[in-house]
């Protein structure tokens, strides 16, 4: 998709350079990709939460923990209402996909996802620019976010 | 539409304290159970948040900023939920404006990629701090955040367009700077930057507190961008945003995992925060942002001395 994009971009881009005159300065190309791969990610995640929600709130799936409960743990901590709900924390959720509360879970995570599908797309347009500095900074960025995405940062 | 806009603000308020008090016990310390239906919570929580999500247009102030202190003191939600939402409602928010504002040149990815690696790496570390805090604790300090936040919504003073002699090394290093089109001047604006090394430190601070406390942090980037690294305002506001979009995914995802993110309380959120923040687009042009602004920091100012009254224990 990152492909398809920065080469639809990169036709855009010469055509508004010759229409308007501007350098590649004043419009990079990365800003384009980045723009258009956010839009269709999050665009993505908004609706699947909407319809897992739906799901959810119906009863047409049936979810991990039944709704009457949910006002038992919301005024608990997370740790509490973790260990009081039994869902397994971190990615655990993942083996629970097919009930609908968790669906709504995987439906955030895509929402979250957004952002790192957008920066590696941004990393490649870097690449291909031989643009080092600022592929670097995005890697950088993407190990970060991939970090917290992980699980695997230990609580304080 | 002042009347509409007064109006929306008592509704909301009203809402909250008619729903705070709907649950038996005291009137704003409600116990973990809940005497309504749980898909009446999430109903709610839509409408209020379509009504936040107006009043931060009409504001000019990020969803976060508003949902934190004003659902965590209205609604009886522990603060763990209320900022693993907040994150998605921000995250939303951002990621919905980020490509437009990018299309339009109004964000710069030059800019923003070297602030977001930093806010976003402080706001993990935050978000860990965060949650490991006890409640009252996070309650007090955002309570005090948020009074912080009002003094500085009413004193603050922004630069449309601010004067940069020259761009120092870092930002040249960098390559930041840009060009927008200013339509109501009719011309393109072309802006550079200084005093980044210590713009940057400020934003590990502001990842930081944004981190810790799921409130966004348009209210602190944009001043910094504007009156410290000398970003014309609009490309502020749009960097800022972008920046936001970044530095909310990370903790939003460290949420997600400690099991922090109810979806009852997220989803209904996102969705009444997005819906909301499109109608106060359209109907911008029809109020007096300026009494509007003052109101919601009257609001914020409120809401975070309840916050610390509730940290306390008074109410």
């Amino acid at each position: 998709m990152a492909l398809f994009i920065l080469k639809r971009e990169e036709k855009v881009m010469r055509g508004f350079v010759l229409d308007y005159k501007r350098d590649e300065q004043s419009m990079p190309l990365e800003n384009s990709v980045y723009a258009r791969v956010l839009w269709i990610a999050s665009l993505f995640g908004f609706l699947i939460a909407f319809i897992a929600f739906l799901l959810y709130l119906t009863g047409i799936v049936e979810p991990r923990i039944p709704l009457a409960r949910v006002p038992e743990l919301w005024s608990l901590s997370s740790r509490e209402a973790l260990r009081l709900s039994g869902i397994p924390g971190g990615w655990g959720w993942l083996h629970l996909v097919d009930r609908s509360d968790m669906l709504c879970y995987a439906a955030l995570a895509v929402t979250a996802s957004g952002t790192i599908v957008a920066l590696i797309s941004v990393f490649i347009v870097y690449l291909s620019r031989r643009n080092f500095l600022y592929a670097l900074i995005v890697l950088l960025e993407l190990i970060v976010l991939c970090l917290a995405a992980s699980g695997f940062i230990p609580d304080i | 539409m002042k009347r509409l806009s007064g109006i929306l603000i008592i509704l909301l308020i009203s809402q909250a304290s008619a729903l705070a008090r709907s649950v038996p016990g005291s009137s704003l310390s409600p116990p973990p159970v809940s005497s309504l239906p749980p898909w009446i919570w999430a109903v709610v929580l839509f409408v209020f948040c379509f009504g936040l999500g107006i009043l931060a247009i009409l504001a000019g102030v990020g969803g976060g900023v508003l949902f934190v202190p004003l659902v965590g003191t209205f609604f009886p939600f522990h603060m763990d939920f209320v900022r693993g939402a907040s994150f998605f409602v921000t995250l939303a928010g951002s990621l919905s404006a980020s490509s437009g504002l990018l299309d339009r040149y109004l964000a710069s990815t030059r800019l923003v990629f070297p602030l977001a690696l930093l806010a976003s790496s402080a706001a993990v570390v935050g978000a860990k701090v965060g949650l490991a805090l006890p409640e009252h604790m996070v309650r007090i300090l955002l309570g005090v955040l948020i009074l912080l936040i009002s003094a500085l919504m009413l004193l603050m003073r922004q630069s449309e367009y601010p004067e940069v002699a020259r761009s120092d090394a870092l930002s040249r290093l960098l390559c930041i700077s840009g060009c927008y089109n200013e339509h109501t001047l009719g011309r393109d604006i072309e802006w550079k930057t200084h005093r980044t090394l210590p713009s940057m430190l400020l934003f590990l601070i502001i990842g930081f507190i944004a981190g810790m406390f799921g409130i966004g942090a348009g209210w602190a980037n944009v001043p910094v961008l504007n009156l410290l690294m000398g970003v014309p305002l609009k490309v502020s506001v749009g960097s800022s945003l972008f920046i936001i979009s970044i530095g909310s995914t990370a903790p939003s995802w460290i949420y997600l995992n400690a099991g922090a993110v109810l979806p009852l309380i997220a989803v209904p959120s996102v969705l009444g925060m997005i819906l909301g923040s499109r109608i106060g687009v359209r109907v911008l042009h029809r109020t007096e942002p300026r009494i509007i602004r003052r109101v919601v920091i009257a609001l914020l100012a409120l809401s975070g001395i309840m916050s610390i009254l509730r940290g306390i224990g008074v109410l």
